[in-house]
């Protein structure tokens, strides 16, 4: 019996030494993946519309680099196209490059960085929904993905708070908020309503949760129901503020998102801004993605999260 | 006193394997390290509208920690076997594949290998084949097939834009059998330069 175990282990030792490391694929997928769709349909469905819009966006503003004549025309247009799929949304996650190939081939680290992200959002809110109570074996489960994200090394986002100088502090900041201000709400309305989510899934019961999925949605609904006078935000809707209690059980998650959040955001000014070429978008993209991976890269001395206990997590 | 013999005649068996293993891996590795850093190629049309391509990289941290290799035994004595042996090494940022005009990033090489030492009878047959992409604007290197697909959606295959060719000579290490595949069109492909550094290596 002794001599098998020293067999297995020396098997396993061969074995491990194989293992894979990095995957935009989320293989094999977590018990739980795309349970949040089954208990809050109406809410997963919103989320894949954002999807859509967000592909949606950028692929216009791609294509249509340096023919804006009329910002408010195309911001009107393309708004309106939105609503359209946001009232009525899909029932299944599109492929982003189907919706926008060229705004994916422009940027293949920046998707990919946001391909892997979206997976822990979404399994994120998936333990959140199917979990009974808010317990030691929903936070542990949470942190267990959390740690198989964090293991992907060449396509994680960093955790470490960034300065909003990461998103604002560049050439080109704030050309997408400028010139498309509605677009730009119903972006942060869309952070928004996921940070929210996270942070009603907190609630101690699953009558509590329920209601609080409803308010989020309604909630949303009267944000965009008149951009850009609906929506309030002045800045990007941080998790730290919106969702404490979250934040409270998972401090370093906090981060993870909002940095994924802010990556949106330059990407929106890139695509926006007369300052950057064409023919520099990929370079910018590449420089910008790597900066959202790096820990050291616009550091933030004062984060919500480490005072949380998410220093040593 | 035969059962601890036949216990350590076990482990040394499998201790000697693994030094095997290990060696054979290191030996591929190093292979894989031959390809060459860089070439131009050409696809081939009438009216001197040729498209012009061409590629360079540097290598940066494999993604296994070995290659990954298994024998297929061709006789049942054992005597004769190919082994097949894959390998997939990231490339550094700056690595591209230059197109049209457009630098598109290189993400990292994935070698396919046969290895025929230990099952030919004949010069006509290469001692190795190796099936090599460059493949880019993948930063996880996951293809070529999508692991969980159709179950995890996608598409089945991963890479939307890669060059492929063989190397049937580790001497000269030269690209034939070429193609490139320019988001998800394929065209056939031949060697105008083979490019010139043989050696890179896993910082």
């Amino acid at each position: 019996m002794k001599r098998l175990k020293i067999l297995f282990t020396l098997f396993c030792f061969l074995g491990l030494s194989l293992t894979a490391v990095a995957e935009t694929v989320w293989y094999p997928l977590p018990k739980e993946a795309y349970q949040f769709g089954k208990i809050y349909p109406e809410a997963q469905k919103l989320l894949y519309a954002f999807d859509y819009g967000h592909a949606l966006v950028y692929e216009r503003l791609l294509l249509k680099k340096g023919a804006v004549s009329n910002p408010q025309k195309i911001e009107h247009e393309i708004l309106s196209e939105i609503m359209k799929i946001l009232k009525n949304p899909p029932n299944v996650k599109i492929d982003e490059g189907d919706i926008a190939p060229q705004y994916v081939y422009t940027f293949p680290l920046v998707i990919n960085l946001f391909d892997w992200s979206h997976l822990l959002h979404q399994f994120v809110l998936d333990v959140l929904a199917v979990s009974e109570d808010r317990g030691s074996a929903m936070i542990a489960r949470v942190k267990e993905i959390f740690a198989q994200y964090k293991a992907n090394k060449p396509i994680a986002i960093t955790d470490v708070c960034k300065t909003m100088m990461f998103m604002d502090g560049h050439y080109f900041s704030k050309a997408f908020r400028r010139t498309f201000p509605s677009f730009n709400l119903l972006i942060w309305s869309y952070h928004w309503f996921q940070i929210k989510l996270y942070e009603v899934l907190m609630r101690p019961t699953k009558a509590e949760r329920d209601k609080g999925v409803s308010e989020t949605i309604t909630k949303f609904w009267e944000l965009i129901s008149d951009l850009p006078d609906s929506a309030e935000f002045d800045m990007m809707p941080e998790t730290a503020k919106e969702a404490p209690i979250f934040i409270a059980a998972f401090p370093r998650l906090a981060p993870a998102f909002d940095n994924n959040h802010m990556l949106h955001d330059i990407i929106s000014d890139i695509l926006t801004s007369d300052k950057v070429l064409v023919s520099s978008f990929r370079e910018e993209g590449m420089r910008m993605g790597r900066m959202d991976m790096d820990p050291n890269a616009f550091k933030s001395n004062v984060c919500p999260e480490d005072t949380a206990g998410g220093a040593h997590e | 006193m035969r059962l601890r013999a036949f216990r350590l005649f076990i482990l040394a068996t499998i201790l000697t394997a693994h030094s095997v293993l290990a060696d054979s891996s290191v030996f591929y590795r190093d292979l894989v390290l031959k390809v060459r850093q860089s070439g131009s190629f050409k696809v081939p049309m009438p009216s001197n509208g040729d498209l012009s391509f061409s590629y360079e990289f540097k290598f940066s941290n494999a993604k296994f920690e070995k290659p990954l290799f298994y024998d297929f035994f061709l006789d049942p004595d054992k005597t004769k076997f190919y082994r097949h042996f894959w390998d997939k090494i990231f490339f550094q940022d700056g690595s591209y594949l230059l197109l049209g005009g457009e630098k598109v990033p290189l993400t990292c090489i994935y070698v396919n290998g046969q290895d025929n030492r230990f099952s030919k009878d004949t010069p006509l047959i290469p001692d190795f084949v190796l099936k090599v992409y460059l493949v880019a604007n993948d930063f996880t290197c996951m293809g070529p097939i999508n692991p969980g697909w159709p179950s995890n959606g996608g598409r089945k295959e991963m890479w939307d834009t890669y060059f492929y060719f063989e190397i049937r000579d580790p001497t000269i290490m030269l690209p034939t059998e070429s193609k490139i595949r320019y988001r998800w069109t394929e065209f056939p492909a031949v060697l105008v330069d083979p490019g010139g550094s043989m050696r890179g290596s896993v910082p």
